[in-house]
């Protein structure tokens, strides 16, 4: 139902955005705020730039747009309503059951999205911050899954490269690392420390030690 | 889990200047808060995840914090890069008995446990059960590379891998992905209430085991078999709700029944059954049936048959090999809602077998792929192909033709002269010519066919000589565009229009 409700959004930067009410109601956080009374004025968000939010704004537009006119070819599923359409379910067999139409649908939305996120680190990162912060569960997907696959098939080194991580080990504790040593054995007391450790996140370097042993195998 | 401060900047060792710019700004990724970087790991396999930990020590708590709260876990396609089953198993191992939360999603293994580690395997399978997976993915690979030829019986290492019965205990399965392993239903077995996709490659399964798992699964929506030993496979009246069903390379069977009264789209790859038949026709809406052979001397009964029961398609991709060549005189089969086709064409003569056996009114959208090898019209009538144009043939609503492997030989032009003078409304057809085309080298209007057969002619007639040749067609469609292009793809592509 296009209403002719439009909301104002200021970001960090003090730049003004007018969007309609469908288009905002894609932030769970926006749509929140809107609903406790706080719409009227202008909507803040200081943990948002202008440049990204023309980005988030890019993808809810889509969003919306998208939804409009999958209603028209499908069969109006209300499953499509919320962003678990957006969620890539790599299926063994595609969906058969969409005609022409649908399909090209589909195809393009692809397309752009690969477009969309087609963007460089900063913007990316921003980008998932935005959408954390503003809870677009599509967008934090599709960043998360862009990120993930500048990740995905790496070397380590490849991502510290890629990320500028710096590596922040020791080189003792490094070498332990590099050697494949995959035959230790823990015991459920063991194993009942390292589960507490984590939950507290106190790790000594002697357990950074046997812990690192443990994923030779992952490890190129 | 709180956020690190990063110390300050520190340049590398190897102080490359490609990474001057990169120097320059922060390590933007470890601004994100463990949220989002939790997020970003818990999509990739675990593999990938965990050599993460190495990185930092930020990356290091991160990684282990995201393998022990793991939804997802994710050991595929290890086999290939996989020197050191060992390391590999143990690494499972470890992650099994770490992992702390009560569910998970999705549990995908992809490894051959032979002998040695059968019973590593049984407990991954019994902790994905525990943990109430909803998709598991189990691929035991058999490693066909070791089988030792001068045995004639396969030795204990080549036993494939048996299902334990606690994996039917796990009533949470929506999605089951089973290969190269043996699956029988313990006695007690009560139901997948609520599996959706079912997927079974290689799997030895008998045909009552299929019977009472399907039986049981009533919510069943995608099934797929792949390389199974069954020699009949009947998919029952109540499984309602199953729409998709995929049956490729299942040599051994000769009986297939369809009786599920739902089932939106259906795919046959492999031999030419005994006995076929799907029920309750109506609903079916797209099928793809691929029969490569065509033995000598097979009555064309089940052809017929599967041509009849696919009448309600709106999409059809059909192969040569399952088209009927002797069908009565009066046979035809009505496409009543047929709007797209697509003919793997063994012969060009395909095309006229099929309009002769089928009336499509609505067909909007034709596509063929052409065979790869020139054709011999005096092997044709070797082999008692029918070759004569279906007469009473019109398409009144066909609006685009698009044809692949086009070499513009005689037989072909021929053939795209009879669809264009009855495609009253096309707007465009569309003609591929492979890259390396082994066309006629004669003079496109010869007829001597032996040699054309025998010679690897390489020479491909230009373009422009095609198009002149095809210009001067007459056609129905006056409005029609020819379109003649090159593909830099493969022209064994099955599957034109996607």
């Amino acid at each position: 139902m296009a209403s002719a409700k439009v909301f104002v959004l200021r970001t960090c930067d003090g730049e003004t955005f007018e969007i309609d009410e469908s288009v905002a109601y894609v932030s769970e956080t926006i749509k929140n705020m809107i609903e406790d009374g706080f719409g009227h004025d202008l909507i803040p968000l200081p943990n948002v730039s202008s440049k990204i939010l023309l980005k988030v704004i890019e993808y809810c537009r889509k969003h919306v747009s998208n939804f409009e006119s999958s209603k028209k070819t499908s069969n109006g599923d209300e499953k499509d309503k919320d962003n678990d359409s957006w969620k890539k379910e790599k299926e063994a067999v595609p969906e058969v059951e969409k005609d022409a139409e649908e399909k090209a649908r589909v195809e393009e939305l692809k397309e752009w999205e690969t477009t969309f996120i087609d963007i460089d680190q900063q913007v990316l990162f921003d980008l998932l911050q935005a959408a954390n912060y503003l809870n677009i569960k599509g967008l934090l997907v599709m960043a998360a899954e862009k990120a993930a696959s500048m990740i995905r098939g790496k070397t380590p080194e490849q991502i510290r490269e890629t990320f500028n991580i710096k590596n922040d080990f020791t080189p003792e504790e490094y070498e332990d690392i590099r050697k494949k040593d995959a035959m230790n054995d823990f015991t459920p007391e063991e194993y009942e420390e390292i589960r507490k450790k984590i939950a507290d996140n106190h790790f000594t370097p002697e357990e950074y030690e046997q812990i690192r042993k443990e994923n030779a195998w992952a490890i190129e | 889990m709180e956020e690190q401060r990063n110390p300050p900047k520190i340049l590398e060792e190897e102080g490359k200047e490609e990474s001057a710019m990169k120097k320059k700004s922060q390590n933007e990724i470890s601004s994100l808060p463990d949220s989002i970087l939790l997020h970003i790991l818990s999509l990739l396999p675990v593999k990938y995840a965990a050599a993460t930990s190495v990185l930092a020590k930020r990356w290091r708590d991160l990684s282990i914090c995201n393998l022990i709260h793991a939804a997802n876990l994710d050991f595929g396609d290890e086999v290939a890069d996989n020197p050191a089953p060992e390391q590999f198993v143990d690494f499972v191992n470890r992650c099994v008995n770490i992992h702390v939360g009560k569910k998970i999603e999705r549990f995908r293994l992809c490894f051959d446990p032979s002998d040695r580690f059968r019973s590593d395997a049984v407990n991954w399978i019994g902790f994905a059960t525990r943990k109430n997976v909803k998709e598991l993915h189990l691929d035991f690979c058999r490693r066909r590379d070791h089988y030792d030829i001068r045995e004639e019986t396969t030795s204990d290492e080549h036993k494939p891998f048996e299902l334990p019965e606690l994996l039917f205990t796990n009533e949470s399965l929506t999605h089951l992905d089973l290969s190269h392993c043996v699956l029988t239903l313990p006695l007690d077995f009560s139901g997948f209430g609520f599996l959706k996709t079912l997927r079974l490659r290689d799997v030895n399964i008998t045909e009552t085991t299929l019977e009472c798992l399907l039986a049981n699964c009533p919510v069943l929506e995608k099934l797929i078999l792949k390389e199974c030993p069954l020699q009949s496979i009947k998919i029952p009246e109540s499984n309602q709700q199953l729409r998709t069903l995929t049956l490729c390379h299942c040599w051994q069977g000769s009986e297939i029944e369809i009786s599920a009264p739902n089932i939106r789209s259906f795919l046959y790859w492999g031999k030419l059954m005994q006995w076929f038949s799907i029920k309750n026709i109506s609903a079916l809406e797209e099928a793809v049936i691929y029969i490569r052979e065509r033995e000598d001397g097979r009555p064309d009964d089940v052809r017929i048959r599967i041509l009849s029961d696919l009448a309600y398609v709106k999409i059809l991709t059909i192969c040569g090999g399952a088209l009927p060549w002797h069908t009565p005189k009066d046979f035809r089969v009505t496409f009543n809602n047929l709007k797209e086709l697509q003919l793997l064409a063994d012969s060009v003569c395909d095309v006229y077998s099929f309009f002769r056996q089928s009336i499509c009114p609505c067909l909007e959208r034709f596509y063929i792929r052409l065979p790869g090898v020139p054709e011999d019209m005096c092997l044709w009538e070797y082999v008692g192909m029918p070759t004569v144009e279906p007469l009473n043939c019109v398409f009144n609503h066909l609006k685009l033709i698009k044809m692949g492997n086009f070499r513009g030989s005689k037989v072909e032009l021929k053939m795209v002269k009879f669809l264009l003078e009855r495609a009253t409304v096309l707007e465009s057809l569309v003609l591929v010519v492979p890259q390396e085309s082994y066309a006629i080298k004669k003079d496109l209007g010869d007829e001597s066919e032996d040699s054309e057969f025998q010679s690897n002619s390489i020479k491909t007639p230009p373009l422009c000589l095609l198009q002149e040749k095809l210009l001067q067609l007459p056609k129905a469609s006056l409005g029609a565009q020819i379109i003649l292009r090159e593909s830099l793809e493969g022209c064994n592509d099955i599957l034109l229009n996607r």
